[in-house]
């Protein structure tokens, strides 16, 4: 245990409001409920308010005095401290009280004083039907404060939104909310100590159906791992040939790309099978049903554990997942030693059909522990890469707070949003505002919780002053107006915003839009009868409101429930958002994934999209796509054709076969090159080219290339020293040793940007090495900070990384699909199967080029003569011809790689080339998830939104929701100078406070700075103030004391 | 270029600068927007169907309601006038087509120049842009100019505020200038409206939680 001592009436403060539990209900992130009921509590919760459940006198009196008579304090102020009971519901033969009622007798005695009862309509976790079909007991009701029907379970006494507690938190307020955990948790104590809860083994048995079910339907996924592997590689899966079955599955498993189709397909096929397994046997299977069955209980309930456990114990354990794969094979082409090389049967895959029940195998034992382990290391090494995104966020927005007009605005003064989340709404505030219908059935609460009167019996006199304080009326009026015009035109400018009008904290009626429609909608459809027509009301609430509610009395009312809905000034909104990105991020698991059935289609997803979205902002992104639309009118066939016409097409795509033939004279050597090409029919018809294509790009960029390829090869010396004096020989560096080891990543790194079009960065960087060493000096100190800042240098060493890994898979995979003979012997090619040939003279591409012809006819062949002298060094030509088929281009739009058809999903980004499609697609509403781009091309507000749309998109693609306040927040933020700044040091330099940027990393660098530019600081960010000791100016740290007579320093602290 | 896919290119960006035009305020009328490619190709292309870009230049003079939207502050000179719209067949730009097109600007007395040709002018030739102040000579791109970027979905509408409206605004936040958010003076949404340091724009945008919301942005 902990004693807090509070030291001054500041600290006592905290602690008596801010400390206090009750009012730390809910998170403030996301609004929903942090504190519940859990475990044993929620087990019980079941049991006490199921119909069998019934308490004589004695119990009923035991329980109620156990859970109430401890918080007495609290609830019998200003009335006498008799609990309240109920009569009985059933009087013969014996006098008994249900369960239910008991939950009744509580809510009647924590119901303050002139409150009504709870009105509550919700839903149990645990279904109706699980109980007897056509069971009303899923339906959760209260009545006034009667509880009529329904289970407590999670989802009304667990941390759960609009559950009984967060209803009651509601209406009656954190103290009453607070109070009822309290005294529920006491209640299913002693009721628990009363029955008791146990689960044993006959809990988990199947009867021997189930388990016969259960081993027939397993028995199927024996042969579907064949059947699979023999369809994928293309063999009839009824007379497979086991040796020729394994040598395609080699050539699959050896390739990256074709392994990981197999293996989707593999789970796509065992996923059924599991989910077969579950349905026949969870829980119809069990000996054991429902409400007997202890471990049914548990995880219907939502107390401990969910149907996964209870598959895992009862069916099977399933597919075991490795970094979104199946188990690796290693390069015997077994998973484990023990099974046959190439096994195509799902369970050398990692497809458990056992379970924890009778026991686990060896093998997938070990299975099951590869695949936990990795959940571990995730985790462990998830946390450090989260926790130091969230510090980014959190220090470039640490001084963003919501201040008294209602405007969003850093700590220097400067304006990010004019209202904050763009409703002005507080996140843990907004919950219940949409939900009319309980806000309507519990008027009567909500209105005295609303004027915040709990003392005087009539509202009258309050609600008297509160309208007259809230201008009631002017805003409303311009809202009605203004809503009109807009809807009526569509459009965006046709009048004024009211809530840029009039501040929504000082004008009742001045609301968002999207509520004022949806308080329009129910008070139109009216679905629950709950409002009476009656003339326009000029008052807030007139005095009819007990002959029942008329529809200007629940508009005024919602427009106040909205005005108390409106975020406070001081809330740091800026750490919140920081909190709001890094809590979940530390949830998210594998880093990329690949879209269902496109293999090809692959983005970075999870943390490190994050990092390039938040932290590096950066413009050359690891994975860039577009999103084009069709225009409706498109054929299928044109957008086929269309989509061929995008995509990128190299030359090897269209060769079969390549022969040289290599001749010896006396005074040359000669290499005779035959390209043969697929026939010219087919591929024209699969990529839409001509024969011509083909041949100009055969005779104009295919031979250039080769020439300068064999040359290079030839002569490597020369080459090499051309670059190397054009990369460090002339810059000699004085005082600076460049070691060899330092040298060469660095060489390569440039060559590397270079290839990929280069951008001027690193080409100072490799030349100017001043700089170089200044930056080196850096680097040396931002070591300790987990290398962030060298994403620069990560992205260029990604997309080095990425290039070799595209070189050694064409190797293997791509290839050219043929076996190339070397026969020096082999006979001069027909020559007369050829037509027309195109000749061209060789002169003008070089003197080592004799010969060029190529099958115009037929386009299905191309010869090339080469002529070396005879002292040129023996070469490898056909790696070197091979390489250049793959490197030349037949076509492409710059920058765009390969087009996923029909979806049209493309590789890359390039704006300008698809605004020449137009009668294809519309350019209206291309996307992309290049922010740069955007910025580049459509301006500041486009990327803007696209950084809250990428954001949405990767917490979407975990199944996280992230308040889209927060995401707004930050995507202001990064946006609010006009560029697109990163949450980084870069990104950091433009803050006004040197003690902010010294708090965050490299400290002397910043301090140097602030020194040499006479730079101050004027101790308004929280980390100045913090690192002299000051409280914080956020939040509860706003507020000081201004003693009169020190004009200039009034005058200094802006006083909104 | 095939003459076809140049004049449908062309007529493509005709009509983003007639909007562009409208957008700013100058009166243009409808029919010079909706115009077809048919009639444009009618109108503007030679025998074989090659656009003459000599024809295409226009000018346009400022709306009333832009009049006071520019309105100067007192004592200064008129901050709108006509606008000259130039297409230049030239694949480079240099000093001396620059020069030329300044230099009707002068004699002629426009306000505003904008000159549209199909590569960037050489970096020489942009410094004789800001001899012709207090005249404005802006550089767009043909091919910058085959879609309408405000169109797109993700572009929200950008409203020049006034001088009085930009005072009405920094009072009512209490704000020095310096303290609204910014748009880069080379934000293609600022060049599209041609918006000069100092302006502030009113920016609607739809907005998930609200419906509709109302910013600004300082040009810089």
């Amino acid at each position: 245990m902990n004693m807090h001592l509070p030291q001054n009436e500041v600290a006592r403060a905290e602690a008596k409001e801010i400390a206090n539990t009750d009012s730390q209900y809910l998170v403030p992130t996301s609004g929903k409920p942090l504190r519940g009921l859990i475990q044993d509590h929620l087990v019980m919760g079941v049991w006490l308010t199921n119909r069998d459940t019934m308490f004589t006198r004695d119990e009923y009196q035991q329980l109620l005095y156990s859970c109430l008579l401890p918080e007495s304090n609290a609830l019998f102020k200003g009335r006498s401290s008799r609990i309240i009971t109920l009569p009985p519901s059933i009087m013969k033969p014996n006098r008994l009280w249900t369960g239910k009622q008991v939950i009744t007798t509580i809510l009647e005695n924590i119901k303050p004083k002139y409150f009504h009862g709870l009105t509550l309509y919700s839903k149990s976790r645990t279904p109706g039907d699980s109980w007897h079909p056509g069971c009303e007991e899923g339906q959760v009701i209260f009545h006034d404060g009667y509880f009529v029907s329904g289970i407590l379970d999670k989802s009304q006494l667990g941390p759960s939104e609009f559950g009984l507690i967060h209803s009651l938190y509601e209406i009656y307020g954190s103290t009453v909310a607070g109070s009822m955990l309290s005294i529920l948790g006491r209640l299913l104590t002693k009721f628990l100590h009363m029955r008791a809860h146990t689960c044993g083994m006959d809990d988990l048995l199947l009867t021997p159906d189930g388990d016969a079910n259960r081993r027939s339907v397993l028995k199927g996924s024996k042969r579907v791992g064949n059947d699979l592997s023999a369809e994928y590689v293309g063999l009839e899966k009824d007379s497979v040939n086991s040796t020729e079955l394994a040598a395609r599955l080699e050539e699959v498993l050896r390739d990256e790309n074709k392994s990981r189709t197999l293996d989707l397909k593999a789970n796509a096929q065992t996923k059924n099978f599991t989910s077969q397994v579950i349905g026949q046997c969870l829980p119809s299977g069990l000996q054991k049903h429902f409400p007997r069955n202890n471990f049914q209980a548990m995880t219907v309930s939502g107390a401990k554990g969910s149907d996964v456990n209870a598959s895992q114990i009862s069916c099977l354990l399933g597919q075991q997942v490795l970094e979104g794969r199946r188990v690796p094979v290693m390069v015997s082409g077994k998973t484990l030693p023990c099974f046959k090389p190439f096994e195509t049967d799902v369970r050398a895959g990692g497809y458990i059909t056992d379970r924890f029940l009778t026991g686990v195998r060896p093998q997938e034992y070990y299975f099951h522990c590869m695949a936990g382990r990795e959940g571990l290391i995730d985790t462990a090494v998830k946390t450090s890469r989260s926790g130091y995104l969230q510090r980014c966020l959190i220090k470039g927005m640490e001084g963003i707070q919501v201040h008294y007009d209602n405007t969003v605005r850093d700590s220097d003064g400067s304006l990010v949003q004019f209202l904050y989340g763009e409703d002005a709404l507080d996140v843990s505030k907004q919950k219940h505002l949409k939900q009319f219908k309980f806000l309507a059935q519990n008027i009567n609460s909500v209105v005295r919780k609303l004027v915040d009167d709990l003392v005087n019996e009539d509202l009258g006199p309050r609600i008297q002053r509160l309208s007259d304080q809230l201008n009631l009326g002017v805003g409303s009026e311009h809202m009605k107006k203004a809503m009109k015009k807009y809807k009526k035109t569509g459009n965006l400018v046709a009048s004024e915003v009211t809530m840029s009008l009039y501040s929504p904290s000082r004008f009742l009626g001045s609301v968002s839009e999207n509520f004022a429609l949806a308080r329009e909608k129910y008070l139109t459809e009216d679905p629950d009868g709950i409002i009476v027509s009656s003339k326009r009301s000029k008052h807030l609430v007139g005095s009819q409101m007990s002959r029942g509610l008329d529809k200007s009395e629940f508009r005024h009312l919602m427009a106040l429930k909205y005005l108390r809905s409106v975020i406070e000034p001081g809330e740091a909104v800026g750490i919140i958002a920081g909190q709001s990105i890094g809590e979940p991020s530390t949830q998210m698991t594998l880093n990329t994934f690949h879209l269902a059935g496109h293999a090809t289609k692959n983005v970075t997803l999870g943390i490190p999209r994050l990092r390039e979205i938040v932290m590096t902002a950066s413009a050359t992104l690891a994975t860039p796509s577009m999103i084009l639309t069709l225009r409706p009118e498109v054929s299928d066939r044109d957008a086929k054709i269309f989509a061929k016409r995008c995509s990128k097409l190299l030359l090897s795509e269209v060769i079969d076969n390549i022969s040289i033939i290599e001749n010896l004279t006396k005074t040359s050597k000669e290499y005779l090159l035959r390209l043969e090409l697929f026939p010219a029919s087919d591929y024209e018809e699969e990529y839409s080219i001509t024969k011509r294509q083909v041949l100009n790009i055969l005779k104009k960029v295919f031979l250039a290339q080769l020439e300068r390829a064999i040359n290079k090869v030839l002569n490597p010396k020369k080459a090499k020293s051309k670059e190397r004096i054009g990369k460090d020989d002339a810059m000699p560096n004085i005082g600076e040793s460049s070691g060899t080891i330092e040298e060469a990543p660095r060489y390569a790194r440039a060559a590397a940007a270079d290839a990929e079009d280069g951008d001027a960065n690193s080409d100072d960087e490799g030349e100017d090495d001043a700089t170089n060493a200044k930056q080196r000096s850096r680097k040396a100190e931002a070591v300790s900070y987990d290398n962030p800042d060298d994403d620069e240098e990560e992205i260029s060493r990604r997309a080095q990384a990425s290039d070799s890994d595209n070189e050694g898979e064409d190797q293997t995979d791509e290839g050219l699909g043929t076996d190339i003979n070397m026969q020096e012997d082999r006979n001069p090619i027909d020559k007369a199967k050829g037509g027309k040939k195109a000749t061209i003279s060789h002169d003008w591409i070089s003197d080592n080029i004799k010969k060029f012809e190529f099958d115009k006819e037929g386009g299905q062949w191309c010869e090339v003569k080469l002529q070396y002298p005879v002292e040129a060094p023996k070469v490898l030509m056909l790696p070197i011809v091979e390489k250049v088929c793959r490197e030349t281009v037949i076509h492409e739009l710059s920058g765009i790689g390969s087009v996923a058809k029909c979806k049209l999903a493309v590789e890359g980004v390039n704006f300008s080339a698809f605004w020449n499609e137009q009668e294809s697609i519309d350019p209206n509403t291309l996307e992309t998830n290049d922010i740069a781009a955007f910025l580049r091309v459509y301006g500041v507000e486009a990327a803007r939104g696209n950084i809250i749309k990428e954001m949405n998109a990767v917490f979407g693609g975990h199944g996280i929701s992230v308040n889209i306040r927060h995401l707004n927040l930050i995507a202001d933020t990064m946006t609010r100078g006009g560029g697109f700044t990163p949450f980084n040091r870069q990104g950091l330099k433009t803050s006004v406070s040197p003690f902010l940027k010294m708090s965050f990393e490299t400290t002397c660098n910043f301090l140097t700075e602030a020194v040499s530019e006479g730079d101050f600081d004027s101790l308004t960010s929280p980390s100045s103030r913090i690192v002299l000791g000051k409280l914080s100016g956020v939040g509860s740290g706003s507020f000081d004391v201004l003693v009169g007579g020190l004009q200039g320093q009034l005058g200094q602290t802006p006083l909104y | 270029m095939d003459p076809e896919r140049e004049s449908s290119r062309l007529w493509r960006a005709w009509r983003t600068v007639h909007e562009m035009a409208k957008d700013r305020g100058y009166e243009i009328s409808e029919e010079e927007i909706t115009i077809t490619l048919e009639e444009f190709r009618h109108q503007y292309c030679d025998g074989e169907g090659r656009p003459i870009r000599k024809n295409l230049t226009f000018k346009a003079n400022p709306s009333p309601s832009m009049i006071k939207q520019h309105a100067p502050a007192p004592n200064q000179p008129a901050t709108v006038g006509t606008l000259w719209v130039e297409f230049s067949a030239e694949s480079n730009i240099g000093i001396k087509h620059m020069r030329a097109f300044a230099h009707t600007i002068n004699s002629e007395n426009f306000h505003t120049g904008i000159f549209i040709c199909s590569s960037h002018p050489t970096p020489a030739a942009m410094k004789i842009v800001p001899t012709v102040l207090p005249s404005v000579i802006e550089v767009f791109l043909e091919s910058d100019l085959l879609v309408n970027i405000t169109k797109h979905e993700l572009v929200p509408r950008h409203i020049l505020l006034s001088r009085e409206e930009k005072k009405k605004l920094l009072e009512r936040y209490r704000l020095k200038e310096s303290q609204l958010p910014r748009i880069q003076g080379a934000d293609p949404v600022a060049r599209y409206y041609g918006l000069k340091r100092g302006h502030v724009v009113k920016i609607v945008r739809k907005s998930e939680t609200s419906g509709r919301y109302a910013s600004y942005r300082l040009c810089m």
